[in-house]
């Protein structure tokens, strides 16, 4: 049985542009003093280099809106917070008014889904102007509900970073979380790096606290953790999976030809926007005849025998329905986990986008789901 | 008889599109979200042993192209 995939590809192509498309756009607050490394932290999370120099229009006295076409991202860096407690009393005031002005608008691409309040770790203490801000920032804050996280930046000394964490907690702040990272790899002196981290975890607790209509957004826009997008791309290949179990039990013979389809492609548009790389039809039309093309013609012959024997009433049709159901699910997840292989090898940089065009590449994605088919049997 | 089998046939596929096309993908987005989020509470974090790997500098560091 011969597999258009240059068509599959096509819808594949078709489907991700819709997906992104209807990507809701995530908005965040970034406040702190100047120098705490908001600008380092907010180019090690996010894709595309936001934060550059020059970067970012004026809002108001004190923010900036730094946004960039085709990225659903737009940061408020805030500025001057280092300036005295009026301008901080400003900057609580401004922050405040674009909170409440954004959520008038009743747009969930405008309004502010979350606060970072960035602390630099290595100046060992916090400011009572800063917890007062804080405080009075929650007060306003208790209509609005924007979940506020306190990142304790440059924490390359544990013992710093947990003694200004404790200090932080112990003030019984309306803070969602308060997490060390270090976004940068640091110097320690000529023979040893302390090794960047704690950004995966601040993913996670902003994956925790935005609401389910952003999380597509967060895995497209954040590069820091693969592990939190392998997990979304996990929870959409078993959807996927279920629904195309589904598909293939339906009792009418060969219905689940025309479903399958668009629910695997459903899948793979899926991944391909969590994973954020621009995936072109050349390469999808290269993952599909490596897959279903090469591995996967013995389960599509299965499929077919299975949905001959649907044609026989009774128990022709449940024999049939149960083969089909099967096969469908375990074409379907082996598609996506070989799919999400192919993403986490272009993620660690072992190969290119554009490598997955050549026969290096093609191999590479016809084992890898050989292999997962393989493990589902 | 076979009237009834085709008009069977006919209604049940139509019906099948329509779940495959309306209700498939919205559920799908939905659900995903769901399980993603609920894969979150389950991880606990020890957030308070957060600490950086300190390695040495002449084992060369890993390159995290990204791909982006």
């Amino acid at each position: 049985m011969a597999i258009d995939t240059d068509k599959m590809a096509q819808e594949a192509i078709d489907a991700i542009a819709e997906k992104i498309k209807n990507l809701n756009t995530l908005n965040i607050i970034v406040a702190g003093k100047t120098g705490v490394g908001k600008s380092t932290l907010i180019n090690s999370v996010f894709r595309d280099k936001l934060a550059e120099t020059g970067m970012g229009k004026p809002v108001t006295d004190h923010m900036r809106k730094i946004s960039k076409k085709g990225v659903p991202l737009t940061i408020y860096d805030t500025r001057g917070f280092e300036l005295g407690k009026e301008v901080q009393q400003q900057v609580k005031k401004e922050v405040v008014e674009t909170i409440s002005k954004e959520l008038a608008a009743h747009d969930i691409n405008k309004a502010i889904h979350c606060i970072w309040y960035c602390i630099n770790t290595a100046s060992n203490r916090v400011e009572p102007e800063e917890i007062e801000w804080l405080k009075d920032l929650s007060k306003e804050n208790q209509t609005t509900q924007v979940p506020i996280i306190v990142v304790l930046t440059q924490s390359f000394s544990k013992k710093n970073a947990n003694e200004l964490r404790k200090m932080i907690l112990d003030e019984n702040l309306d803070v969602v979380q308060v997490v060390p990272v270090l976004a940068e790899d640091y110097e320690i002196d000529e023979e040893y790096v302390a090794k960047s981290y704690g950004l995966d975890v601040l993913i996670h607790v902003m994956g925790e606290a935005l609401p389910d209509e952003l999380m597509d957004t967060l895995q497209n826009v954040q590069i820091a953790s693969l592990a939190e997008k392998r997990k979304r791309a996990q929870a959409a290949i078993a959807t996927a999976t279920l629904a195309a179990t589904g598909e293939g039990a339906a009792p009418i013979p060969f219905s689940d030809c025309a479903l399958l389809i668009p629910t695997q492609l459903g899948m793979i548009a899926s991944i391909t926007v969590i994973f954020g790389f621009d995936v072109n039809k050349s390469i999808l039309t290269a993952f599909l005849s490596s897959t279903l093309g090469a591995g996967g013609t013995t389960l599509l012959g299965k499929t077919i025998v299975s949905n001959l024997v649907k044609l026989i009433p009774g128990v022709g049709t449940i024999a049939g329905g149960a083969i089909s159901a099967a096969t469908a699910g375990v074409l379907t997840a082996a598609l996506g986990e070989a799919y999400i292989g192919i993403m986490t090898l272009v993620f660690n940089g072992e190969m290119s986008i554009n490598d997955l065009d050549t026969r290096k590449g093609k191999d590479k994605m016809t084992a890898l789901f050989r292999q997962e088919l393989e493990k589902k049997r | 008889m076979n009237t009834e089998k085709t008009l069977y046939l006919v209604i049940g596929t139509i019906v099948l599109t329509i779940i495959g096309f309306l209700i498939i993908p919205p559920f799908m987005k939905k659900y995903s979200n769901r399980i993603y989020k609920s894969s979150l509470k389950k991880d606990r974090i020890d957030i308070d042993n957060m600490e950086p790997e300190i390695v040495k500098k002449n084992i060369p560091a890993e390159e995290q192209a990204h791909g982006y």
